[in-house]
């Protein structure tokens, strides 16, 4: 898409929107994604809370799509992209990780459940004093790190695998 | 670039268009990505599933999703409702990433779509050029529009309250039930590069 700048360019601005998204995967973690209000007692909870709760209610289902959208698809898709960025420049098997790419590509988009839940909730439980859902802190951290995975997936194309030079020496920088 | 031949877009690999098409998906030989899909293109169909999708799409966005009633209250909320509420507050950037991702680009997708699909009709008088403007906020569309999530999203919440409160689905989710399956029906027909040549082989006659 981007064709006006050079590889090593690209490549950089894929790398600093990766450590970006991974900084603010920890708040994600860590800061409560929403806060519950019953009666007046309020109880916040953060994505690995939820998954517990939706364990112990007796919907393991449900839970695991949760853990898989919020956990594990998040880390696996900043974890895989910084194996195919790293590989770029001696990259000796292009059709597997043109592939890893397209894989995690397409899957970074539903770690947005979470948001999207949470939204939801928000939304529909407003009892006033009687119960009711707030956004928390990590639904933000949450987002932003989505959203720069996301770009940082799109900041990278998946033609600076095949351009190879035969000696596979340095390509992108000058 | 010449209508019979084209480069792989994932890989950049000089390609010849197949003269017959043969059944099922063609893709690159060199990175095995996709060039067209299994089936072929009919806009007139596709067109018509996006006007569907185009009249449903108003109503899923302000209809009720759910309704929840707990202790003789009530509360029902819709799509603009759950952006709205984020909107409120803090979370302001929250609510603007979801205007962006379940109004702003599934309206752009359906626009994008219809005005594409309209140009790759075989009688219609073409008058200007497939406008690659188009082209590349379908691109984008396709993959920032976030309803179909959204709509797990829904089943989540559902269950998630099941046990606190009597939950009941809405006009609303109906109608984004069918309006993300018709979507989906055109997506997954209406691959981009597969347009792209529909659109400059018609331009080329």
């Amino acid at each position: 898409m981007a064709t006006d700048v050079s590889p090593g360019q690209q490549r950089a601005l894929a790398w600093s929107l990766l450590i970006a998204a991974v900084v603010w995967l920890v708040p994600a973690n860590l800061l409560p994604i929403m806060a519950v209000t019953e009666t007046g007692r309020g109880k916040a909870s953060t994505i690995a809370d939820g998954i517990w709760q939706l364990f112990e209610a007796g919907m393991p289902g449900i839970a695991i799509i949760v853990f898989i959208a919020s956990l594990l698809v998040p880390f696996f898709k900043v974890l895989v992209l910084a194996v195919i960025y790293w590989r770029v420049p001696h990259e000796n098997n292009p059709r597997i990780s043109t592939r890893a790419y397209r894989l995690v590509y397409w899957i970074g988009r539903w770690s947005m459940l979470d948001v999207f839940v949470v939204a939801l909730l928000a939304a529909v439980v407003e009892f006033g004093n009687l119960a009711r859902v707030e956004p928390g802190p990590g639904i933000l951290a949450f987002a932003l790190a989505v959203v720069l995975t996301m770009l940082s997936a799109h900041a990278f194309s998946p033609q600076q695998l095949w351009i190879q030079d035969p000696d596979g020496a340095d390509h992108g920088h000058a | 670039m010449s209508a019979d031949a084209l480069q792989c877009p994932d890989c950049g690999t000089q390609l010849a268009v197949p003269a017959r098409r043969a059944r099922g998906a063609w893709r690159c030989p060199r990175c095995d990505s996709q060039l067209s899909g299994a089936w072929a293109l009919r806009p007139d169909s596709l067109l018509a599933l996006t006007v569907a999708t185009a009249v449903l799409w108003l109503p899923a966005l302000i209809l009720p999703l759910m309704r929840l009633e707990n202790l003789g209250l009530d509360r029902e909320a819709s799509l603009l409702d759950c952006v709205l509420r984020l909107m409120e507050g803090v979370y302001f950037p929250v609510g603007v990433l979801l205007l962006f991702t379940l109004v702003i680009m599934p309206l752009l997708n359906l626009l994008s779509a219809g005005r594409l699909l309209w140009a790759a009709r075989d009688h219609t008088s073409s008058t200007g050029q497939p406008a690659p403007f188009w082209m590349k906020v379908y691109r984008h569309s396709r993959e920032w529009a976030m309803t179909d999530i959204f709509l797990l999203g829904i089943l989540i919440a559902m269950t998630k309250l099941g046990d606190m409160a009597t939950v009941t689905p809405g006009p609303g989710l109906f109608c984004l039930v069918v309006a993300v399956l018709l979507r989906l029906i055109v997506e997954t027909l209406a691959q981009p590069d597969q347009l792209q040549r529909l659109l400059e082989a018609r331009n080329g006659d």
